[in-house]
C-alpha cells in the first residue's frame, strides 16, 4: 500500500517544526483522549520534557462521551451537547533569543491517543506559519462561550492572534454552524464530478467507537452530484490479511453499485496498523480537489446540520500526480467476493451524575452541580479511586483532575462509571505541588519574579560555552554564593512589586498569592540549624517578601484583601529588626 | 497563506511509529515491576543498572562538577551534559568499552566533529541514563543528599582527586586530556571505599554472599539461610520467582507470535509476603491459573497490568474479544530483556566482592 507515499512520525514532524522554540500556548482537539499517552509523550514533546507543564495555557477539547479523566497542568473542555470529532494540534511557538514567533498547525485524522499518533494509518498535514495565527474556522470555535473561558481561550483573546480567512484553493472548514458539504469550493453551484475517491475506514467495535450515522444519506448526496458513468473508488478498512473482509454495510454498497461504477479497495492492515485516515478526492472537469481531516463518509460528519463537529482542509484545483502521492494503491476486489463486517458500537450506559465540578481553592472544596435525578443519596464520588467529601478536599495533594461517579447501591441495569473534569478557577495556577513532585525553593523563587513570563531554559547546559558561567566556575563548590542569591532575590522581588502594582484583576492577585505562599513555605528557617547560612538565607527571603507586601498591598483594595491577611499573619513570624532591614 | 497549495500538499504524510521509540512498555505482565519491588527488599542500595564501580565514580564526579550551579534544574542539566561528553569520550578513546545506555546516539555523535551543544543520548536521559540509575543508590549509601542534587561530605571526599571540571573545547584532544586527567582519580581506594559502604548498609547480604563464596550464578535459595529471619522469605521467593518469571515472559512472547505449542510452567511455588503491593495482579490470577486455559489467564493479567498503568484497550498486546484471543505483535517489538532478571544478584557480587 505504501508505494510512493510519504510517511513520517507525527511526533517527530511536530518536534522538527517546533525546532529551537518554546511553546507558549497549545490547543488540541480530539475525539478520544488517552491521559497516559498525553502526559508521557505529548507533554514532554511540547513542554521541555514536562518541566514547564502547568506554566503555559494548554487546553484539550474532546468529545463529552469519551472523557475518562485528566491530570494537572492542563485543562479539558467538552462541547455541552454535540459530538466533537475534530482533530487538531495548534502550537504557538516563540524563540526569545531570535525574537521569532511562529504557529504550528496539524490537521488530520488521528486522535490524541497512542493509536492515533503511532499505531493507526492516519493522514496528517503539519504546517508552520510565521507569527501567531489561526484559521477562521478555529476562530469561530473560540467565540463559543464554553470554549472561550478555558485557559487557551483566555490566552487567545488576550493576545493578538491573526486570523486567516478562507482561500479559494486551500481552505479549512468546520461544521459548527454549516455542514462541511455546503462549504466545499470544489462542488459549489451545480458542479458535478466524474471520478471520486473516498477513503473511509468507518469503525469496528474494539478499535474505536466513532459514529457511523447516515452513511447511506452521504452516498445518496454524493451520487446526486455525479455525472452519469462516473467512477467512485471507495477504500475500506480491511480486517484480514487477504483483503476479503472489510468493515462496512453491504446493502449500502449494493445500492450504490446500481447507480454508479463502484470500485472497492480494501486497505490491508499494514504491520498491524489499522486504517483510520479520512480522505475525499473529486475530479470536476479536468481538475482535482482533495479534502483531508476528521470527517468520515457519513451524513453526521458531512451533510447534516447540528451533528458532529469536524475539521477539514480542502485543496482545490490540484494535479493528479500530486494526488497519486497521497491516495493508497490497493487492489480492487469485486463486491460479490467481499465479506462485510458491520460496525458495532459499545453503547454501555454510564452513570453520569454530575453536570460540573469547580474547585474553590480558598475554601478547599468543590462546587458540585448534580444532574436531575442524581444526588449524594444514589451516587458516590471518587477522586483517585477514593470516595471523597466534596466539601473538604485539597486538590493539590492529588495527581488527578477529574471525578468518577458510580451508583451507591447496585442497580439492575449495569452502568459504567461516569467522569467529569474538575474545572479550575480562572487565574488559578495548577502547579505540581502535589506529593508526587514538589518545587524546590529555587524554582519557587524563579516563579516569584516573573509570574507571567517564565524564564525559558536554554537549548542545553553547555550551549555556546564551556563550563557555564566563568565566574561561578571559579567559586569553590558547595560554597554558599550569597552575592548571586541576593542579586537574584532582589530581581525577583522587583518583579513581584511590579506585578502587584500592575495587577488589574483578582485573578492576578490570586496567582501572586499562590506563588508568595509557595516561596514562604519553601523557605522555612526551622528546617536548618540555627545560625547556619541557609537558616539566615531563609529569614532573608521571608523578610524581603514581607517588606514587599507591606509596601505594595493597599488595604483599601478588595483585591488585596488576601495578601493583606497574609501580611498580618506573617508579621508575627518576622523578627522586628528584619522588618526595617534594607533588603536590596 | 503565503505558501502555495503545492507546498502544502507536499507536507501531507501518512503517519508511522517514531523511529526512536524507547518509551513503549516493555513489561506487559508487570513481572519486572514485581521483581524490582522484591529486589528493593533484598538489595536496597543498588539498582538493576548499577554494576560497575566506574559508573559510580563518574556519577559522583558529575554531581560534584555540577554543584556550582544555583538551581536544581541547572545542576541536572549540567550532569546530563557531562554524561553525554563522557560517553562520547568512551566511544572515541576507549577501544574495549562495552555496551551502555545511549551507546547508539553516542556513536553517532562521536562520528561527527566535537560539539558542546547538548544533544540527548536517550529519550529521557534523566531517568534512563547515569543519573536515574545511580542517584537512588548514592542517596541510600549516604553519599548524596536526600532532597537535592548535591553530594554529602563523604561523597565529596570520595572523588576529591578529580579536580575542577575539564575545559572542553571543540577539538577531541581537549576532551581526551580532560577526562583522562579526571579518570586518574578512579583507583583501587575508591573501589575499597565503595565496597566498605555497601557492606555497612547491607550487612545481611554481604554475609550471605560471602558464605556462598561470591558465586556468580544466582543462589538466593542458599543465601536465604544466611540472610536472617527478616529477609529470608524474600530470598526464598526470589529463588523461585526469577526463573519462573523469565519462563512466563517467554511463554507470553510465544502466544503473541502465534506459536501454537506453548509449554506453561506450573504455578509459582512459595509464599508471597503480604507487604509486596505490586504483586496484587499476580495474587488475583492464582486461582484461575490452577483451573487452566492459561492463554486467557495471561491475557487477563496483561490487561489488568496495562489498565492499572493507565494504558487503554488499543495499547494491549493481546486481548480477548468475543471469546477470541486477538494478538497485536506490531505493538510489541521488544523481546524479553535479561536486565535484572536475577534480582540484582550479579550486580551485588560485582560491586561487593572483596578486592584480591
Amino acid at each position: 500500500m505504501r508505494n510512493n507515499i510519504q510517511t513520517a512520525s507525527l511526533a517527530e514532524r511536530i518536534k522538527e517544526t517546533i525546532g529551537g522554540g518554546y511553546v507558549i500556548a497549545a490547543f488540541f482537539s480530539t475525539y478520544t483522549f488517552s491521559r497516559d499517552f498525553f502526559e508521557q509523550e505529548v507533554v514532554k514533546l511540547i513542554a521541555d520534557e514536562g518541566r514547564r507543564r502547568g506554566f503555559f495555557p494548554l487546553t484539550i477539547v474532546m468529545d463529552r462521551s469519551q472523557y475518562r479523566g485528566n491530570g494537572w497542568g492542563y485543562d479539558i473542555v467538552r462541547h455541552p451537547e454535540r459530538m466533537w470529532h475534530a482533530k487538531l494540534i495548534a502550537l504557538f511557538v516563540e524563540n526569545p533569543e531570535l525574537e521569532l514567533k511562529w504557529t504550528v498547525l496539524a490537521i488530520g485524522s488521528g486522535n490524541l491517543t497512542r493509536a492515533g499518533w503511532e499505531r493507526n494509518q492516519e493522514l496528517y498535514l503539519v504546517h508552520s506559519w510565521n507569527g501567531w495565527i489561526l484559521p477562521e474556522a478555529i476562530d469561530s470555535w473560540m467565540k463559543e462561550p464554553w470554549l472561550s473561558e478555558c485557559k487557551f481561550g483566555r490566552w487567545f483573546h488576550n493576545n493578538r492572534i491573526k486570523i486567516i480567512a478562507k482561500n479559494q484553493r486551500a481552505s479549512i472548514f468546520t461544521n459548527l454552524k454549516k455542514p462541511i458539504w455546503n462549504q466545499l469550493n470544489s462542488l459549489t453551484g451545480y458542479k458535478k464530478w466524474n471520478e471520486a475517491h473516498v477513503l473511509a475506514p468507518f469503525s469496528d467495535n474494539f478499535q474505536d467507537e466513532e459514529q457511523f450515522g447516515g452513511t447511506k444519506s452521504f452516498f445518496r448526496m454524493l451520487t446526486e452530484r455525479a455525472h452519469s458513468a462516473s467512477n467512485l473508488h471507495i477504500y475500506l478498512r480491511g480486517i484480514d490479511s487477504e483483503g476479503k473482509s472489510v468493515i462496512g454495510e453491504r446493502r449500502v454498497f449494493e445500492s450504490l453499485a446500481r447507480k454508479i461504477r463502484l470500485h472497492i479497495h480494501p486497505v490491508l492492515p499494514f504491520e498491524d496498523r489499522q486504517l483510520h485516515a479520512k480522505l475525499f478526492a473529486f475530479r470536476v472537469g479536468n481538475s482535482w480537489s482533495l479534502i483531508i481531516g476528521s470527517p468520515n463518509a457519513t451524513g453526521a460528519a458531512m451533510i447534516f446540520p447540528n451533528k458532529n463537529i469536524e475539521l477539514a482542509w480542502e485543496f482545490a484545483r490540484i494535479g493528479k500526480s500530486q494526488l497519486g502521492k497521497i491516495i493508497p494503491r490497493c487492489k480492487e476486489v469485486q463486491l460479490s467476493k467481499l465479506f462485510f463486517k458491520k460496525p458495532a458500537f459499545m453503547n454501555k450506559r454510564r452513570w453520569e451524575a454530575l453536570e460540573s465540578a469547580i474547585y474553590l481553592p480558598k475554601a478547599n472544596r468543590l462546587r458540585i452541580t448534580w444532574k436531575v435525578g442524581f444526588g449524594p443519596k444514589n451516587t458516590k464520588i471518587l477522586l483517585d479511586d477514593k470516595i471523597i467529601n466534596p466539601f473538604r478536599i485539597n486538590i493539590e495533594t492529588t495527581n488527578s483532575r477529574f471525578l468518577e461517579t458510580r451508583p451507591r447501591i447496585p442497580t439492575k441495569e449495569k452502568y459504567e462509571p461516569g467522569f467529569v473534569p474538575i474545572q479550575m478557577p480562572s487565574g488559578y495556577l495548577d502547579l505540581p505541588t502535589c506529593q508526587f513532585k514538589k518545587l524546590s525553593p529555587e524554582e519557587w523563587l524563579e516563579l516569584l519574579g516573573k509570574p507571567f513570563s517564565l524564564e525559558l531554559p536554554k537549548n542545553g547546559p553547555g550551549a555556546g560555552e564551556n563550563g557555564g558561567n566563568g565566574a561561578a566556575r571559579n567559586i569553590e563548590r558547595h560554597q554558599f554564593i550569597w552575592r548571586d542569591r541576593v542579586a537574584k532575590l532582589s530581581g525577583s522581588l522587583k518583579g513581584l512589586r511590579e506585578t502587584i502594582r500592575n495587577a488589574g484583576t483578582p485573578q492576578t492577585i490570586n496567582y501572586v498569592d499562590r506563588i508568595v505562599r509557595g516561596v514562604w513555605a519553601s523557605h522555612n528557617p526551622r528546617k536548618y540549624q540555627r545560625f547556619s547560612t541557609e537558616h539566615g538565607w531563609c529569614k532573608w527571603v521571608r523578610s524581603g517578601l514581607w517588606q514587599v507586601l507591606r509596601e505594595e498591598c493597599d488595604g483599601r483594595s478588595i483585591n488585596h484583601r488576601g495578601l493583606c491577611n497574609l501580611l498580618n499573619k506573617w508579621s508575627r513570624k518576622i523578627d522586628g529588626v528584619l522588618k526595617e532591614f534594607p533588603i536590596a | 497563506m503565503n505558501k502555495t497549495v503545492q507546498e502544502l500538499l507536499s507536507e501531507i504524510f501518512w503517519t508511522e511509529a517514531p523511529t526512536s521509540d524507547e518509551s513503549r512498555p516493555t513489561d506487559p505482565l508487570g513481572l519486572d515491576a514485581m521483581r524490582e519491588e522484591l529486589s528493593d527488599k533484598l538489595v536496597p542500595c543498588l539498582t538493576s543498572r548499577t554494576s560497575r564501580h566506574e559508573d559510580f565514580f563518574w556519577a559522583l564526579t558529575f554531581l560534584r562538577w555540577s554543584a556550582s550551579e544555583a538551581t536544581e534544574k541547572k545542576r541536572e542539566e549540567r550532569f546530563l551534559h557531562w554524561e553525554r561528553c563522557l560517553k562520547i569520550y568512551w566511544i572515541k578513546f576507549r577501544k574495549n568499552i562495552k555496551g551502555f545506555p545511549g551507546i547508539n546516539q553516542a556513536r553517532s555523535q562521536a562520528s561527527r566533529p566535537p560539539s558542546l551543544k547538548f544533544q540527548k543520548l536517550l529519550k529521557v536521559q534523566r531517568a534512563q541514563g547515569m543519573l536515574g540509575a545511580h542517584l537512588g543508590p548514592l542517596r541510600q549509601l549516604g553519599l548524596a543528599k536526600r532532597n537535592e542534587l548535591v553530594l554529602e561530605n563523604d561523597g565529596i571526599r570520595l572523588v576529591e582527586g578529580v579536580g575542577n571540571p575539564p575545559d572542553l573545547k571543540e577539538n577531541w584532544e581537549s576532551w581526551k586530556r580532560g577526562f583522562d586527567s579526571a579518570g586518574r582519580a578512579f583507583d583501587v581506594n575508591f573501589k575499597i571505599e565503595l565496597r566498605k559502604r555497601l557492606h555497612q548498609r547491607m550487612p545481611e547480604l554481604y554475609n550471605a554472599l560471602s558464605a556462598l563464596r561470591w558465586r556468580a550464578n544466582m543462589g538466593w535459595g542458599q543465601a536465604a539461610k544466611h540472610m536472617g529471619p527478616r529477609l529470608e522469605p524474600y530470598a526464598n521467593l526470589a529463588h523461585v520467582f526469577c526463573p519462573w518469571a523469565d519462563t512466563i515472559r517467554s511463554c507470553f512472547d510465544e502466544i503473541l507470535h502465534y506459536n501454537p505449542d506453548v509449554d506453561f510452567p506450573p504455578w509459582l511455588r512459595g509464599k508471597i509476603p503480604t507487604d509486596l503491593k505490586r504483586w496484587d495482579p499476580l495474587r488475583k490470577i492464582a486461582e484461575k491459573w490452577k483451573k487452566g486455559n492459561l492463554e486467557n489467564v495471561l491475557a487477563d493479567l496483561h490487561k489488568d497490568v496495562f489498565f492499572e498503568r493507565g494504558y487503554s484497550r488499543s495499547d494491549l498486546w493481546i486481548s480477548i474479544e468475543d471469546g477470541r484471543l486477538l494478538r497485536f505483535p506490531g505493538r510489541a517489538d521488544y523481546r524479553p530483556i535479561a536486565e535484572g532478571s536475577d534480582c540484582r544478584w550479579s550486580n551485588a557480587v560485582a560491586l561487593m566482592r572483596p578486592f584480591r
